[in-house]
């Protein structure tokens, strides 16, 4: 079920609201949440729900398990034991094809002969073989495995106390809002929030909830699927391209990407706000930013501070020198591609920014003397050329439109290029001069003039949906 | 005035929704599908004309993603004639060919066209299709209208389903258009449309339009069992048209047609099934697998007695759920499988026709 479907907006929104704010006991409004959540993530598949009520309930009992021992090395099995699993269950669903497929190519390559399975078999259903590559990733398992893992380490860590009811982490977990394609919150986060759930008002938070939602909306509807009309063809026929086409379908990806994710997260706190959790922000006007480092503290915050957290400070961070700093840096940038997805394109685009944010440190005394418009047009044009490599399908396909982008080649641009011009000029003023939604809600007082505002965008918003702009989010698929 | 406060906020709100929702389409459509900003008239009177002597595409119409050329053709625009030394096919059918929930372009017709654009002789793909038309308004077409451009090879996708409509197809006196709503909201068009693709109400408006055509029948109106007597005239009709075609000095080419579940029926191929119901209240999910089956037998046998190539898609395609985005009608995936098929059947006779 989409955010930005009729099932959700017009059916599946208002009976879990209208449920939810009908119950008055905090359990009876988690037991809600969490059965809500499930028929939610079960729209997608129903077989999904049974990977995420094993991952809801190892990481519970491995809390419970931290409060029942005290010795070190049990709570130590407390916390791996759950982690190795999540772990393993991504592996298997998200990883097995990829790295199945590289180790073929590399026995070959290097004349190892190694045989290595392409497959598995099922003991269900016949004993059934079945490829890798034909295993379904299930929708949101890199954003839910973070939320368990979190929990988990969070609590062998002594930063939040295990909770006792497994109803109250089943609504965290399972959170339909933020479930599928993140803000990743981790429990500490929004463990006030869930504790005070019996006792939040229902109207303190709406008018918020709404302003979030309904600009959410605005930039998921009207601006990345209007942008998608144009991007999407040219980076299926990337050998088309002329050069200035090849340009424009970049630009075009950098800002549909920003806004379909950023609108997508938007929403999500907005659908917080209308069940009383205050989710923390995900965007904050990325390409504003000044420098690569900077981009990282502004794009997918969520996950950005849980890769420091869970895999940079671990790692050692950069008390061991800086060259150890650099390594671990480089390999917290590649674990956060491989995260976004199996694809060697993936790993290189980590690569590409762990470079960048090294690069930085060495010369950032001499990179901050530089103007902030040049600084904030250098940072966004190195952001834009790994968009390329995050959107092509292949490193073959990425070579070819970086090539066409830097030697200059005749071919198509992208269609109707006024029109292109017009949208691609509007999303670039908003994301890089207008303030975001963030901004834009704070202090929100719900006025006459709100009501119409909203009403507009909202109309505008519909139309375009039931025009059959409703794609699916872009992060759905990592 | 505070306009938040009390009756004014709702009503203001509402307005405000559906006057942005109507400028957004609006522009939408003329910004992406040249629809005039002002036009009014609905999907019907967008994409077909009713002239005198039969129903065929408006010159030009333009709704949602379909664009017809000055010919009514959805495609690009043509010459009446097809210049010399070049081979014109020409798709004939209902919805399924015409390409309903295909990307644009992606449709059989748009796929055979793209296949041929780099052949060394000239291949022209027309899409003549005309969504809803059974096989006796397909030759009153033909025979007033779609001759006109002389195609080489004709394609005929007949629609079985349609001869199990309440009454049997028969071709109407006269055709004559209805009249044009001065006003009529895109936006509200737009919403409709998306509301009726919603599953359950598919299946609600199925469940409806049973009862509502089944009050006060006979226990016997549903079918129970294949109507022969619509099988005879899905034959004779088919030979018919084919036959006008072979005469006017086109080659026929008989399809059969595929469905995604031609048997094994799983619970969702029953739902999607008892959803045409909307369109066939009289004929079950079992009828429909059924009169299908026996129809594409019966072309088949046309195809053998009148010496005229048939290309199975039914064989190949039939029960491949992955290819379509209902239970007649292709999706992507499905339209690029059809074309594929008819690409390697046609090539014998292309080499045959080459001038």
């Amino acid at each position: 079920m989409l955010f930005n479907s009729f099932v959700f907006l017009f059916a599946f929104l208002p009976i879990v609201y209208t449920g939810f704010w009908s119950l008055r006991l905090t359990s009876h409004r988690y037991a809600w949440l969490t059965v809500s959540s499930y028929v939610f993530y079960g729209w997608f598949n129903p077989w999904y729900c049974l990977l995420l009520a094993f991952s809801t309930l190892l990481s519970f009992v491995a809390g419970l398990g931290m409060l029942r021992f005290g010795s070190d090395g049990a709570r130590r099995w407390c916390m791996l034991a759950p982690v190795a699993a999540d772990l393993l269950l991504l592996i298997f669903f998200k990883y097995a094809a990829f790295l199945a497929a590289t180790l073929a190519t590399l026995s070959a390559f290097a004349g190892f002969g190694w045989h290595v399975p392409q497959g598995v078999s099922v003991p269900f259903g016949g004993n059934r073989y079945v490829a890798f590559r034909d295993i379904l990733l299930p929708v949101g398992i890199s954003f839910y495995t973070f939320h368990t893992i979190s929990y988990v380490i969070d609590c062998y860590r002594r930063t939040v106390t295990p909770t006792r009811q497994l109803l109250e982490f089943s609504a965290y977990v399972s959170l339909f809002s933020q479930l599928v394609a993140g803000p990743i919150v981790r429990f500490r986060q929004i463990e006030g929030d869930l504790g005070n759930l019996g006792r939040a008002q229902r109207l303190r938070w709406l008018p918020v909830g709404i302003a979030y939602f309904v600009y959410g909306l605005a930039e998921k509807v009207l601006v990345a699927d209007t942008l998608a009309i144009f991007v999407n063809p040219a980076f299926d026929h990337i050998e088309q391209l002329s050069t200035l086409g090849a340009w424009c379908a970049d630009l075009g990806y950098a800002f549909q990407l920003y806004f379909d994710f950023s609108g997508y997260s938007s929403m999500a706190i907005g659908l917080g706000y209308a069940f009383g959790l205050r989710i923390p922000i995900n965007f904050n006007s990325p390409y504003k930013a000044l420098d690569p480092s900077d981009f990282w503290r502004r794009w997918h915050i969520s996950l950005s501070a849980c890769l420091r957290d869970y895999v940079y400070i671990p790692l050692g961070g950069n008390r061991d020198g800086q060259y150890r700093a650099y390594g671990n840096l480089m390999l917290t940038m590649l674990i956060g591609g491989l995260w976004h997805g199996a694809n060697w394109t993936f790993v290189v685009w980590g690569a590409y920014h762990g470079v960048l944010l090294a690069l930085y440190r060495v010369f950032r005394r001499h990179w901050d003397m530089l103007p902030a418009a040049t600084r904030r047009v250098g940072t966004f044009v190195i952001v834009l050329l790994g968009w390329t490599l995050f959107r092509s399908a292949s490193l073959g396909a990425a070579g070819q439109m970086l090539r066409t982008m830097f030697v200059p080649t005749a071919g198509v641009g992208v269609s109707q290029p006024l029109l292109f011009a017009v949208m691609l000029g509007t999303a670039a003023f908003w994301a890089m001069h207008g303030r975001n939604v963030h901004e834009l809600t704070r202090d929100f007082r719900w006025t006459g003039w709100a009501t119409l505002r909203f009403s507009a965008i909202a109309g505008a918003a519909l139309a375009l949906m039931a025009g059959d702009r409703n794609a699916p989010f872009l992060y759905f698929q990592f | 005035m505070r306009i938040h406060s009390g009756a004014f906020a709702w009503p203001l709100g509402i307005l405000f929704v559906a006057a942005a929702g109507e400028a957004t389409a609006r522009l939408d459509d003329w910004a992406f599908r040249d629809t005039p900003l002002l036009h009014s008239a609905d999907r019907q009177h967008d994409l077909l004309l009713y002239d005198r002597d039969c129903i065929r595409g408006r010159p030009n119409g333009r709704y949602g993603k379909f664009r017809l050329n000055r010919y009514g053709f959805r495609g690009p625009e043509i010459a009446r004639v097809a210049s010399p030394g070049s081979i014109r096919i020409m798709l004939l059918g209902a919805s399924e060919s015409f390409g309903l929930y295909e990307t644009d372009g992606k449709e059989i017709a748009a796929l055979l066209r793209e296949h041929y654009a780099g052949a060394a002789d000239h291949v022209e793909v027309v899409n003549a299709a005309v969504a809803g038309m059974n096989l006796v308004s397909l030759r009153v077409y033909w025979d007033h209208w779609a001759n006109r451009f002389h195609p080489d090879i004709v394609l005929i996708y007949p629609s079985p389903q349609l001869y199990l409509d309440d009454d049997a197809p028969r071709a109407p006196a006269a055709y004559s258009e209805p009249p044009v709503p001065w006003f009529r909201s895109r936006f509200a068009m737009r919403l409709l449309d998306a509301v009726r693709q919603l599953e359950f109400v598919r299946s609600a408006r199925a469940r409806y339009a049973v009862w509502r055509d089944s009050r006060g029948r006979d226990p016997c109106w549903p079918f129970r069992t294949v109507p022969v007597d619509r099988l005879i005239q899905f034959h004779h009709d088919l030979d018919a048209l084919a036959g006008d075609i072979a005469a006017g000095g086109g080659r026929p080419v008989l399809l059969t047609h595929p469905i995604s579940a031609p048997a094994d029926t799983e619970p969702r191929d029953l739902r999607a099934l008892e959803g045409l119901r909307i369109f066939f209240p009289r004929a079950g999910p079992r009828i429909i697998q059924q009169f299908n089956a026996a129809a594409d037998r019966l072309t088949r046998l046309i195809g053998v007695s009148h010496h005229w190539l048939v290309i199975d898609i039914a064989a190949g395609l039939s029960g491949r759920r992955e290819l379509f985005a209902d239970p007649m009608h292709f999706n992507d995936a499905g339209s690029a499988a059809a074309a594929n098929l008819l690409e390697s059947n046609l090539e014998p006779i292309l080499n045959g026709t080459a001038h």
